[in-house]
């Protein structure tokens, strides 16, 4: 009986581990046509148990997962791309033990090219705290001409713009929220502004 | 003639936005796609000369050895020739070698090197892809500048026959590509090229030779297929000592597979 119960935690450790997977997101430039994608997808399909390989050309960022055996390293990733014809700008990954890893500039989003008429979409990082951190931000960001939509998000710090690419750029919404005392991905704010925010709004700056 | 069409079509496609989405159909490009990895590309030449009508079915394949080093062949079979003869036409192999490559945000600007030799395979017509007679030695540099926005492609070179100088000549092409919808990938896309092309032979007794062309092309990509259409008629040309290089109409229609 114990041999029978060792033997089945050894088949579901095994399962496990074989299900486990490292999340890699990199942020590629270079890729000036979709047909460019074609390039550095082809170059991990033989990274042994690849899954969920996803590649947006208008942003640049390419994501996908591979088993956890693998140990595919940031290095690894950075050289598949490299030998695609392309240039890695970033790369992270969330291993599977929750670990994360990252070097280069993986964070920052770019702007999608909007066909005519079109909004552009953009998520970045804003530091902040509270609900009056989300309040300002919000409509520090809208208070800009051509932005219709902005929503902060409390726990990830992220903030989601909606704007007419014709009346704005991303920096002028960076720009914006730094000046109402929020350092973001784009824009720090002076300390001078900083020190103003109310005790809860202050947010750790290191 | 040139003069007039060439601001009009430049501007129309600044106006309307040009957008690089695929491979250009009558130029080529120095963007490889990957180590280790190449094309197909299989297309039909119908030409429509002054002197020498043929079809020809041409198969291309190229290879990758490395992000910049990538090697060519193309082997042309020609058939309802003006004379009814078919077999070979000139077979070219072509090597090119990317030297500069910037790479930004939904963007890259890349050049390179080509060399290719034409060899006299086909018949001595001096009718390019029929056959010239003579081996032909081409060097050039190509140029792209993609992005998401604005893409354009330029080839720049001079293409050499030693056993017959009188048909040594310059050759330039400018192209650009226009896609119907969003890009995304996979790619699911129709493009429109605009692509025009010019060479210069040596004067004969005194007056010049050239021709300038443009080509309308369109394409139709999806996943790792495309299927090219390209209409290239003169613009302006004039070849009183080589009457065979003028051209009617040149009609491309193929595909192309990437492995």
């Amino acid at each position: 009986m114990k041999n029978t119960f060792a033997f089945i935690a050894f088949i579901f450790v095994a399962l496990s581990a074989n299900t486990q997977t490292d999340a890699f997101t990199l942020r590629v430039e270079g890729l000036g046509c979709p047909f460019c994608a074609f390039g550095l997808e082809k170059k991990f399909q033989d990274v042994k148990g690849i899954k969920s390989l996803k590649i947006d050309v208008q942003t640049g960022k390419m994501t996908f997962n591979t088993p956890a055996a693998n140990n595919m390293t940031l290095a690894d990733a950075e050289t598949r791309v490299t030998k695609a014809g392309y240039t890695a700008k970033g790369v992270s990954v969330l291993r599977s033990d929750g670990k994360t890893e990252s070097m280069g500039d993986v964070n920052t989003t770019v702007a999608p090219v909007a066909m005519h008429g079109e909004t552009s979409k953009q998520t970045f990082k804003v530091s902040g705290n509270c609900e009056m951190c989300k309040t300002r931000i919000d409509k520090a960001a809208k208070s800009v001409e051509g932005v219709s939509k902005a929503d902060w998000d409390m726990d990830t710090k992220m903030l989601s713009v909606e704007f007419d690419p014709k009346k704005t750029k991303l920096a002028d919404i960076q720009t914006a929220i730094a000046k109402v005392g929020h350092d973001n991905d784009g824009a720090k704010a002076d300390a001078t502004v900083y020190d103003k925010l109310p005790g809860c709004c202050q947010y750790d700056r290191n | 003639m040139l003069k007039k069409f060439t601001p009009l079509l430049l501007l129309a496609s600044w106006a309307t936005g040009v957008w690089a989405q695929g491979p250009p159909i009558t130029l080529d490009k120095p963007i490889m796609l990957g180590e280790k990895k190449g094309t197909i590309r299989p297309f039909f030449k119908i030409a429509d000369n002054a002197e020498h009508d043929f079809t020809a079915f041409v198969l291309e394949a190229d290879y990758n050895f490395t992000n910049k080093l990538a090697v060519a062949a193309e082997v042309p079979l020609v058939f309802a020739t003006h004379d009814g003869q078919k077999g070979l036409g000139d077979i070219g192999l072509t090597a090119k070698y990317q030297f500069y490559r910037k790479d930004g945000m939904g963007k890259t600007l890349r050049i390179a090197a080509k060399a290719k030799n034409m060899f006299r395979t086909g018949q001595r017509l001096e009718t390019p892809t029929l056959g010239m007679g003579h081996n032909m030695t081409y060097l050039g540099i190509l140029a792209a500048r993609e992005s998401l926005k604005l893409g354009t492609q330029l080839e720049f070179g001079y293409a050499a026959m030693p056993a017959a100088d009188h048909l040594n000549h310059w050759l330039y092409k400018l192209g650009f590509g226009l896609p119907l919808f969003k890009p995304i990938y996979p790619v699911n896309q129709v493009n429109l090229y605009f692509e025009f092309e010019g060479m210069n032979l040596p004067k004969h007794n005194g007056a010049s030779q050239y021709g300038y062309y443009y080509a309308q092309g369109l394409q139709y990509a999806r996943g790792r297929y495309t299927f090219d259409l390209s209409l290239q008629f003169p613009i302006s040309q004039q070849f009183h000592g080589t009457p065979s290089f003028e051209r009617k109409l040149w009609t491309l229609v193929g595909a192309r597979f990437i492995i």
